[in-house]
């Protein structure tokens, strides 16, 4: 796990991507586009959820705020994770982007119908995917309005 | 007069003649009597009158002198007549003078006369005259004729008469009748006994001789005349009859030839068990072919039931006794199944089994013909197998093709994305080599990419399961044009098109495949404005399309190979493109059972060709029934 931290971070994200290529583009993309989030990066289903209950090792991490979710992972999946979210009354809350090469209009469905906040295709081109990316950010962190805290009651 | 019907000619002659003979005596004899009787009173009364006259004359003297002896003697002459039963002579004062008495039982003379003349009470006949001697009455004369016993005596006299006549006459009838037989009831019964003769020999050959030239001999002679047609007709009959007779026997030879040799092949025939059954479906015969399949001997199958070659499971369900209904029902039935040998293996056998009727439509039994398909059986299942075989591994190759685009995509967008931010980092900072490279790679990515997009367009076409729905071709353009604005006005395209007709198709599939034939129209139109029109004519039960441009055209002899997958025309430096687009547009058109061809030669533009099914014309009439609909939307 990794944390990149912007100049003056507005929101910890939680990055789920099994490719450390991908990853290593969306960290690229993030810093070209000057986005204020502060990611962190889970490979894997599991350890996505343990991220967010802050199970374990991660009992000391921020609480997230918005997670970008990709769909094709090895083991647990994007749309397992999603559903699991998505019925757990102290997950529920945050929001959920997907972000994937996927233009499938079943995938699409799909997740809509597993209560995604958003479906992003990620564009091809770098410069494209940095304006989606600063899109991301204006409209989660600027102009939509977020429970203060929205992961847990707990704590 | 019935018996007189049925009584024989001969008798009904000697019957007629008597008859006639006695008839006639009868009414003789009659007016005979009649008239004798008659005659009998006036010469009786004359002859009385004269006896009278004469007597009286005679004892005129004697009754004048008063001589009764001698009057007596007078009147004893009387004698000479037997009737005259009493002679009384009186005097001119009426007392009884003498008297003739014929016997002693006469009565005697009444002693004074006041009687006149006429008939007595008893039947007598009483004649009373005076005698007359020279003019002055001398006295009176009574006689009394015994009228009744001269009658009876007349009439026995005439009876025995009568009798002998009627002896003689039946005699003579009888000799007349016997002679008459000889020329009349002859010939007749002669007839008769020939015809009977003739018709229970039937021998038509004999003739009545004719014997006389009366109404006889004319029958005799139409008898004969009618016999020799009858014989002539007996004969052509009789020849007929042997000509038709010997035909049969000729004709059942025949048949029974051609029967045995119709068994002969039956029998020998080895690839088809062909066997008869009764009417309750047991064995009647057997040939080669049904020991070679079922592996029953003659002897041992005949009078087996059928049921006995099904399977034990197939008994139970009622199967051969089905089959034997609905043959006698149908005539004729057919079946496919398992069947059993002797030696309880099994065979797969198709089976016509035939009802057979008499002329009276009754039921006679069954032909069976059975043939061991299990070497077919096992190839159409070996076939079968392999086709879902095929089936399956065509799936898991479309799916592997998928599967395989999708997953290639990911390490090619790597290469790109990281490409552009090589290129977009460090351009101007490497030497002009490096930004050329870097170029190759960038656009081979690309190309790469397109190529996997076209595969995967590709393998979903191939894949899908849409059903064809009723599709607005007019729309789908619109949505095409739409698509390739950007294209289009690059390019300063003029499209024009016919009215288009609505399609039973996949929407998406017809949108692809217009897309894909304006992309080309448009690309192969360089360097000329693109001028493209689409048109359609209907034939039967499909559409024809066709999208012409004013393009470089395409030489005959490539024309066959531009649908093919990855067959280029030209360097991709003249014209970009995968080799993929026709190929997609080939698998659309065959998905929707269609054609798709070109009309083209170099240099004169190219006119693409396809054919979509049409809307079925039940689906139409339901929007003509509604019109509303159309304008409420």
């Amino acid at each position: 796990m990794s944390t990149i931290r912007g100049s003056k971070h507005v929101a910890d994200v939680l990055l789920v991507d099994d490719s450390p290529e991908d990853v290593r583009l969306t960290q690229e993309v993030l810093k070209e586009s000057r986005v204020r989030f502060n990611v962190m990066v889970a490979t894997n289903g599991e350890e996505a959820l343990a991220v967010l209950r802050r199970e374990g090792r991660y009992a000391d991490t921020a609480w997230i705020n918005l997670v970008l979710l990709d769909l094709n992972m090895p083991r647990m999946d994007g749309r397992e994770v999603l559903a699991i979210m998505k019925q757990d009354a102290n997950l529920k809350r945050i929001p959920v982007v997907i972000l994937t090469t996927s233009d499938s209009e079943a995938d699409v469905v799909q997740s809509y119908d597993l209560h995604v906040n958003a479906y992003v295709t990620k564009p091809a081109q770098v410069s494209q995917f940095s304006s989606v990316m600063k899109t991301i950010e204006d409209f989660w962190i600027s102009v939509a309005r977020l429970p203060l805290r929205s992961g847990g009651n707990s704590d | 007069m019935h018996w007189f019907r049925h009584i024989s000619y001969n008798r009904k002659l000697v019957v007629v003649i008597m008859a006639i003979s006695g008839l006639t005596l009868l009414l003789s004899g009659i007016a005979f009597v009649v008239s004798d009787t008659f005659l009998s009173r006036i010469y009786v009364g004359r002859d009385l009158a004269g006896l009278s006259q004469i007597v009286s004359e005679s004892s005129a003297p004697a009754l004048h002198a008063r001589d009764a002896d001698g009057a007596r003697r007078i009147l004893a002459a009387l004698r000479a007549r037997p009737y005259l039963a009493q002679a009384c002579l009186y005097t001119d004062t009426r007392e009884l003078f003498a008297e003739y008495l014929r016997d002693v039982d006469s009565p005697r003379c009444p002693q004074t006369v006041i009687t006149s003349s006429g008939a007595t009470a008893e039947g007598n006949l009483q004649i009373f005259r005076s005698v007359s001697e020279s003019g002055a009455i001398a006295g009176f004369l009574v006689l009394n004729y015994r009228t009744s016993e001269a009658v009876a005596e007349r009439r026995r006299l005439y009876v025995e008469l009568a009798a002998a006549i009627v002896a003689v006459a039946a005699l003579v009838a009888l000799l007349l009748t016997i002679k008459l037989r000889l020329f009349l009831s002859r010939p007749l019964i002669e007839l008769a006994e020939w015809t009977k003769t003739v018709s229970s020999t039937r021998d038509y050959g004999l003739r009545a001789v004719r014997r006389s030239e009366d109404e006889v001999g004319a029958l005799v002679d139409s008898f004969n005349d009618m016999l020799a047609g009858i014989q002539q007709r007996d004969a052509e009959l009789r020849a007929m009859h042997q000509e038709l007779e010997e035909r049969v026997v000729a004709r059942t030879a025949e048949l029974h030839q051609s029967e045995r040799r119709f068994r002969q092949y039956v029998q020998e025939v080895r690839e088809y068990a062909i066997f008869m059954l009764d009417p309750e479906g047991h064995v009647a015969s057997w040939n080669e072919g049904a020991e070679r399949i079922k592996g029953y001997r003659e002897k041992e199958a005949l009078g087996l039931h059928i049921s006995r070659f099904y399977l034990e499971e197939d008994q139970k369900l009622g199967i051969p006794a089905n089959a034997l209904h609905v043959a006698a029902a149908q005539g004729r039935f057919e079946q496919e199944g398992w069947r059993i040998r002797k030696d309880g293996t099994r065979f797969w056998a198709n089976a016509i089994l035939t009802a057979i009727h008499d002329a009276d439509g009754r039921l006679m039994g069954f032909s069976k013909i059975t043939r061991d398909l299990t070497e077919r059986k096992k190839a159409e299942e070996a076939m079968l197998a392999q086709s879902s075989d095929l089936a399956r591994s065509n799936a898991e190759l479309q799916r592997f093709a998928y599967v395989a685009s999708h997953d290639l995509q990911e390490p090619l967008r790597m290469i790109t994305t990281f490409m552009q931010l090589i290129s977009e980092r460090y351009k101007g900072k490497l030497d002009a080599e490096a930004d050329e490279f870097i170029g190759y790679a960038v656009d081979g990515a690309s190309r790469m990419k397109q190529l996997i997009n076209d595969l995967l367009e590709y393998s979903r076409v191939s894949a899908s399961r849409e059903q064809p729905a009723e599709t607005e071709c007019e729309a789908v353009l619109q949505n095409v044009v739409k698509d390739l604005e950007t294209l289009t006005s690059e390019r300063g395209t003029l499209l024009t098109h016919d009215p288009l007709p609505a399609v039973m198709a996949d929407r998406t599939q017809v949108e692809q495949l217009l897309q894909n034939l304006m992309t080309n129209a448009i690309k192969f139109s360089r360097p000329l404005e693109p001028r493209i029109h689409v048109s359609v004519t209907r034939r039967g039960t499909e559409w024809i399309f066709s999208v012409r441009d004013n393009g470089i055209g395409i030489r005959p002899e490539h024309q066959s190979r531009i649908f093919e997958m990855f067959k280029r025309l030209h360097d991709r430096t003249e014209y970009a493109g995968t080799g993929i687009g026709l190929a997609i547009c080939k698998r659309i058109v065959e998905k929707h059972g269609g054609k798709i061809w070109v009309e083209s030669a170099a240099g004169k533009g190219s006119t693409f060709f396809f054919t979509l099914p049409a809307v079925p014309p039940a689906r139409k009439e339901s929007h003509v029934d509604y019109p509303w609909l159309k304008t409420c939307g």
